[in-house]
């Protein structure tokens, strides 16, 4: 366990873009969890202070109801990321789980479950979520973390699947069963070290997809436009014609480049973890 | 073979079967059931024997609130063979069938050609990337096109419409086609869609490209390596028969199996672009459908998606045994099991595709 | 036998590294030999002694990173690395051919046998006057190694067998009538029968085409039946070359040949007696001062961890490279 942080410790430091893409996202996750603690959304924005340029009062100036846009996006950084951290893990769950017992168990709970794979991994998701999301107009965390992992969770699945699968007739296998371990200490001890890479990397990339769809669903107004997020930020500046002027440029580009910031790191962190579990692509 | 192709279609129907059922109870089981909704409406409306309301109702949904719910499951089928998806309400008087056959092909076209672009662009981009690996060029494509891919679609879209439409009025704003002009085989139409579509296949593409090309060139770089090639150069063939005929076709082939994946991304993206360039295909309806709480058209809009895609799908599966000779003939000794498409090498999905 | 007549490839003082600068890893360092036409040449050794870069260095296919630093490969006194692209192609297959390990991976799996060789008759169109003449000696070479003509010309190469596969490999090596065919471990891939067939097919092909063979392998049986001349490579350097006879019965021998000979368990022998070979091959990064096989030789003097040993030839042109084998040599006592 230790020696894995070192290697990634090592990794980061050799490809500086993974290392910033750690970095960006440790600063995001702290202002998520702290942000709300230092600043704070007035109730009532005030007409007259709308679409101020940046000053040291409103480093990024403000919206249309006078409300700070840095304000705003330290605010609503939390809604967004806990979504996201909860699709993901709810994801990555129902799919290693589902996986871990078809390929396990076989027989008719492998053909069910794999029939229900093909229609998850067919069905386009992004529809399916929005017809479910306006249908069930919720903006709980956890429901709305249900509902984008609904279609998430069928390629994880067949991935961990074929490996448990192939797992399954290796020979380490039937030597630990023929030594009579418990189906516990196999998944624990055999399974899941050799399925652990992929699923950590698809943990993260889920969170960038959970990400992508649920500011989608915000920017739609498929999701109930309550509280303040990314989203909802860049919903509201174009519904107040953010598009047809250059006024309210900060309050539209501002989400925008914070979500984009975020998702960069994501993909930029994940490949040191690419390279990390897949040496050959190793970088030296 | 004929087994491969029989399994493909009976899938295909089997899914298609499955989501219009789920259509079907998905209208019923929503909080507040619409229909009884819809019923009380007309009937406060209060010029309306009972009779006439479930026959409004029957028209709208496709279904006959009284019968048991296995009868109307069947009719719904029914209808639904028949092409019939009920009647639209934030359209009244329209089919809902009638304005999905008008809004399918825009959106066949744009996400069709922003495929191809995006394919063509990528696979290009990709393979020069495995041709000179080291480069600075290489070094500096990757670097952009990890970053493009990270970006959201709509986000593109929307920095797109920003800068290029109003403020320095380069492409329309939106719409398919100019206002006015005529529709038909002539010039000044097909010049104004061109036009009106350019922004929204670059929002599609931009993001798009960068997948392509570097599994293109994850791709070719294991193909130049693998034996085969080295064995041709042995023979003392030339470059260019090479590069064509022993690393294009093997390194282009992982690459179709991906199309199907992309294909069902591109149509769940189309809700976001449509919308933000007011492009009247399959997903602006969808959500006009739904901020207008107009259920026939969503689930006719949202049935009709997923069709696409199951078809699209489909194509590719069969066309796959034309250019990989693999597939149609099983091997010697070995499991002659042909194996789809979709079975070989899971690669990772393009941000934002693991969900949708 | 000394040779007299004018090689058909040499290799002289021939150095292939990987990688550059001081780390570089010197898979074949300072290998020279002959052969001579006609020959059945066998260049043996354990996996990783530098025989099979050694063999793609004789048509300059050696995978990259590595390359040639210091000696060359003459084919007919032409040296390989002094040719332009155009005239390496023009000798690869035409008078230089090589069939790859296994021959498993040795076939585009999206084409036909047939286009692929179609292909080979293409890039070398001035040998054959037409396509018609070209795939007609193909048939009569497939049948030489015992291959129905019409089904392997139809076939993609899933649809062959090991076995098969390494014997259309053979046709299609020989297709362009080279005067050299190089084999990387050809039987080694293969089961006792396949193995069987396809010595006996190269055999016959020897003697009916007068080919040189050069062929890379790790089993001292195929070299016992097949070869004519031996070199013995170890990490990378040559040890140990002469005939066939020389190498398996003179009692002037290289301690790792010597122990290999004697590695090989005799059916003939009261009850079955493995001899290993104690320790292990060197690693290429991190080689032993002087002789590379002195940490593992019972022969092992001072001199020989100080200094490596030439390669010194007695009358006959059997040469070996050990101090102390040859220190009886040069002091008088062997002839």
């Amino acid at each position: 366990m230790r020696e894995f942080f070192r290697d990634l410790w090592r990794i980061l430091w050799a490809d500086k873009s993974a290392l910033t893409g750690a970095v960006l996202i440790v600063c995001y996750v702290l202002v998520a969890i702290f942000g709300p603690l230092f600043v704070h959304l007035s109730s009532f924005g005030h007409q007259s202070a709308a679409y101020l340029t940046p000053s040291w009062h409103h480093p990024l100036g403000t919206d249309s109801l006078g409300q700070g846009i840095a304000t705003e996006l330290i605010v609503g950084t939390r809604p967004i990321m806990e979504v996201g951290l909860l699709a993901a893990i709810i994801t990555t769950f129902v799919g290693v789980a589902i996986g871990l017992l078809t390929g396990y168990l076989g027989g008719w709970v492998d053909i069910v479950a794999m029939r229900i794979v093909d229609i998850a991994l067919t069905i386009p998701g992004l529809p399916l979520i929005i017809v479910i999301a306006a249908v069930i107009h919720s903006s709980n965390p956890f429901v709305l973390a249900a509902i984008l992992s609904v279609t998430g969770w069928a390629g994880l699945a067949r991935a961990v699947r074929s490996q448990a699968i192939s797992l399954r007739t290796i020979d380490f296998m039937a030597a630990a069963r023929i030594q009579g371990l418990p189906l516990r200490n196999i998944v624990g001890r055999q399974l899941l070290p050799n399925v652990g890479p992929y699923v950590a990397i698809h943990f993260l990339l889920g969170i960038t997809g959970a990400i992508y769809a649920e500011v989608g669903l915000f920017l739609l107004g498929v999701a109930p436009l309550s509280g303040t997020n990314w989203g909802i930020m860049i919903n509201l500046a174009m519904s107040q014609g953010a598009l047809y002027t250059t006024k309210s440029m900060l309050y539209l580009l501002c989400p925008m480049a914070a979500i984009v910031i975020l998702q960069v790191a994501f993909v930029f962190f994940s490949r040191a973890l690419d390279s990390l579990f897949n040496p050959r692509l190793r970088v030296q | 073979m004929i087994s491969y192709v029989g399994k493909r279609v009976a899938t295909a129907v089997f899914i298609i079967f499955v989501v219009v059922s789920l259509s079907f109870f998905m209208v019923r089981l929503m909080p507040g059931n619409v229909m009884e909704f819809l019923e009380n409406q007309l009937a406060r409306q209060g010029d309306l024997t009972t009779q006439q309301i479930q026959q409004q109702v029957n028209a709208i949904y496709g279904v006959l609130p009284s019968a048991p719910v296995w009868r109307q499951y069947l009719e719904y089928i029914g209808h639904i063979c028949q092409g019939n998806f009920g009647t639209s309400i934030s359209h009244p008087g329209q089919s809902v069938a009638h304005i999905i056959a008008n809004a399918l092909p825009w959106t066949i076209f744009s996400v069709g050609v922003s495929l191809i672009v995006s394919f063509v662009v990528g696979i290009a981009v990709g393979t020069v990337m495995a041709a000179a690996q080291a480069s600075r060029f290489t070094k500096f494509i990757t670097l952009v096109v990890s970053f493009l891919s990270a970006v959201p679609n709509y986000l593109i879209a929307i920095l797109l419409i920003y800068f290029l439409t109003d403020t320095h009025r380069l492409f329309p704003q939106g719409g398919a086609y100019e206002a006015g002009v005529p529709i038909g085989w002539n010039l000044p139409f097909l010049s104004s869609v061109v036009r009106h579509s350019v922004l929204p296949i670059a929002s599609y593409a931009i993001v798009g490209f960068g997948g392509w090309a570097l599994q293109m060139k994850g791709s070719a770089i294991s193909t130049l390596g693998a034996e085969y090639v080295r064995v041709a150069e042995a023979r003392g063939l030339g470059r260019r028969r090479i590069m064509q005929s022993y690393v294009g076709r093997n390194s282009l082939l992982p690459q179709v199996t991906l199309l199907a994946l992309s294909l069902g991304f591109m149509f769940g993206g189309s809700v976001f672009i449509e919308q933000f360039f007011n492009y009247p295909g399959i997903g602006y309806y969808l959500i006009s459908a739904v901020n207008s709480r107009d259920y026939s058209l969503m689930m006719g809009c949202f049935v009709l998606i997923t069709v696409s895609v199951v078809f699209s799908n489909l194509i590719v599966d069969l066309l796959y045994p034309l250019i990989d000779p693999r597939i149609a003939r099983p091997s010697v000794g070995r499991k002659g099991r042909p194996s789809a498409p979709r079975e070989i090498e899971e690669q990772p999905a393009p941000v934002g595709g693991t969900m949708a | 036998m000394t040779v007299t007549s004018e090689p058909v490839l040499s290799v002289n003082d021939l150095t292939v590294a990987f990688g550059a600068g001081p780390g570089a890893i010197k898979a074949v360092e300072q290998v020279s030999l002959q052969v001579a036409p006609g020959d059945i040449y066998a260049v043996v050794g354990e996996s990783g002694c530098g025989k099979s870069t050694l063999a793609y260095s004789m048509l300059d296919v050696i995978p990259p990173p590595g390359r040639v630093t210091s000696g060359d490969v003459q084919v007919r006194g032409r040296a390989l690395g002094s040719m332009s692209r155009s005239e390496l192609n023009q000798l690869r297959s035409a008078e230089v051919s090589m069939v790859f390990q296994a021959a498993m991976n040795s076939f585009n799996p999206v084409t036909t046998i047939g286009r692929q060789v179609e292909d080979l008759l293409e890039a070398h169109n001035r040998v054959f006057d037409s396509a018609a003449s070209g795939r007609a000696y193909f048939d009569e070479l497939l049948g030489m190694v015992r291959l129905p003509t019409e089904r392997i010309w139809r076939s993609y190469e899933h649809q062959l067998s090991g076995g098969m596969k390494q014997r259309v490999a053979i046709a299609v090596a020989l297709l362009l009538h080279p005067s050299i065919l190089i084999l990387d471990e050809p039987t080694t891939a293969l089961d006792v029968l396949n193995q069987r067939l396809v010595l006996d097919v190269l055999r016959n092909l020897h003697a009916s085409l007068g080919l040189s063979v050069v062929f890379v392998t790790h089993d001292l049986a195929v070299v016992a039946e097949l070869a004519s001349r031996v070199a013995v490579m170890y990490a990378g350097r040559l040890v140990e070359s002469g005939t066939v006879d020389e190498i398996f019965t003179d009692e002037r021998r290289h301690p790792y040949v010597a122990a290999l000979i004697s590695a090989i368990p005799s059916v003939l022998a009261e009850g079955l007696q493995v001899r290993p070979i104690a320790g292990q091959v060197p690693n290429l990064a991190e080689l032993p001062a002087g002789c590379r096989f002195a940490p593992r030789c019972p022969l092992a003097r001072a001199i020989c961890r100080e200094a490596e040993p030439p390669l010194v030839a007695d009358r006959t042109g059997h040469a070996v490279a050990c101090h102390v084998v040859n220190e009886k040599l040069v002091e008088g006592t062997v002839q």
